[in-house]
């Protein structure tokens, strides 16, 4: 039955959205966890390293993309390569701008 | 199955119709193609929403490195109970959400519908508590504005969540800004919150068109997309969370 379908729409089984449930509830528990342990410069690395992590999960299983037209891969890698260029130049002008000199 | 290279616009009398499922829209091949086409146009909108909350995220990263200590405070306000509870809950959701999808895609009827209103009334039960936080704040008038007050930042020892959390008092000139992180919170939650509002309206004319089994013969996309965008709307929150509310509590 699952045999015929194509790529575009691949079929998740609830086993795998049951584990990717779990994953992102543990990932709930270890950001609060983390963020009450005093780690200095680590603290909010770690926290948005887990984010990451279940939004890649998310992304991954949950919405298919694991499974999606290699064209809708691409995109999406443009659009944060975009997003991480842009979020780089004004962090760049911020840091490099001489504040309060003028 | 394909077509034949005609030049001639096609017109299709009902002798020489080709065979096809129903919702096989004319101007694709297959249902293939129809079906890469849409999520492509979903994905390219969730991509212009990335954007659109990348920007603030931004805003966010900037101000905080700036008025860090301001943004210490103010984050220990918010309840990280009711916030972690809510991050459950948005999960839960997106996985009901899955199962949903799972039953269009395997044509079962009740699951589905049973997993749509699930996963609408877990949006309601996230809306409903942070509908709460939403008042103690304006009761505390943490709320940017006219009314917006200074007094749990300069004066901590009058507020029970500044003592709870030890919050230090902060200088006048450094509280003014505990304003602009509310500004944020209520920027992006707001935003956020109304991104499910406008899902949950989607999701109930969903329900609705599932009860007469519009998505279990075969044709799963509405639901498919409309569970990216829900899937989203808790991938913004898993980012929303940690970067709110638990900015430094140790």
């Amino acid at each position: 039955m699952s045999e015929q379908q194509e790529h575009a729409e691949h079929i998740v089984s609830p086993v795998v959205c049951a584990v990717v449930y779990v994953a992102l509830l543990a990932g709930v528990g270890l950001t609060i966890a983390a963020s009450y342990a005093n780690l200095g410069i680590l603290n909010p690395i770690i926290v948005l390293a887990i984010a990451f992590t279940q939004a890649t999960l998310v992304a991954l299983f949950s919405m298919h993309l694991k499974w999606s037209a290699k064209l809708t891969q691409l995109s999406i890698g443009a659009c944060f390569f975009i997003l991480a260029t842009l979020v780089s130049l004004v962090l760049l002008d911020n840091v490099s701008r001489a504040w309060g000199s003028w | 199955m394909s077509n034949s290279p005609a030049i001639t616009p096609e017109t299709h009398t009902a002798t020489e119709h080709h065979e096809h499922p129903p919702f096989l829209l004319h101007h694709f091949n297959s249902m293939e193609q129809q079906n890469d086409t849409s999520s492509f146009a979903m994905w390219l909108f969730l991509l212009t929403e990335v954007m659109f909350f990348g920007g603030m995220f931004v805003v966010y990263m900037i101000y905080r490195n700036w008025y860090y200590a301001a943004f210490v405070a103010a984050s220990r306000q918010l309840n990280v109970a009711m916030g972690g509870i809510n991050s459950v809950i948005l999960i839960t959701s997106s996985f009901t959400m899955t199962l949903g999808v799972w039953s269009a895609q395997t044509k079962r009827k009740g699951a589905l519908i049973l997993f749509l209103i699930l996963t609408f009334i877990l949006g309601f039960v996230f809306l409903g508590i942070k509908g709460m936080e939403y008042k103690e704040k304006f009761e505390k008038h943490h709320v940017p504005g006219e009314h917006y007050s200074l007094q749990s930042f300069i004066n901590p020892a009058s507020d029970a969540e500044a003592m709870a959390t030890g919050t230090k008092a902060l200088p006048l000139d450094e509280a003014v800004h505990t304003e602009l992180f509310f500004s944020l919170y209520f920027a992006m939650t707001g935003m956020h919150a109304l991104h499910m509002i406008i899902g949950m309206g989607l999701l109930l004319f969903i329900i609705f068109r599932a009860r007469s089994g519009a998505y279990t013969t075969g044709h799963t996309a509405f639901v498919e997309y409309f569970g990216l965008y829900w899937h989203f709307v808790d991938i913004i929150w898993i980012f929303l969370f940690p970067l709110l509310y638990l900015i430094n509590r140790h």
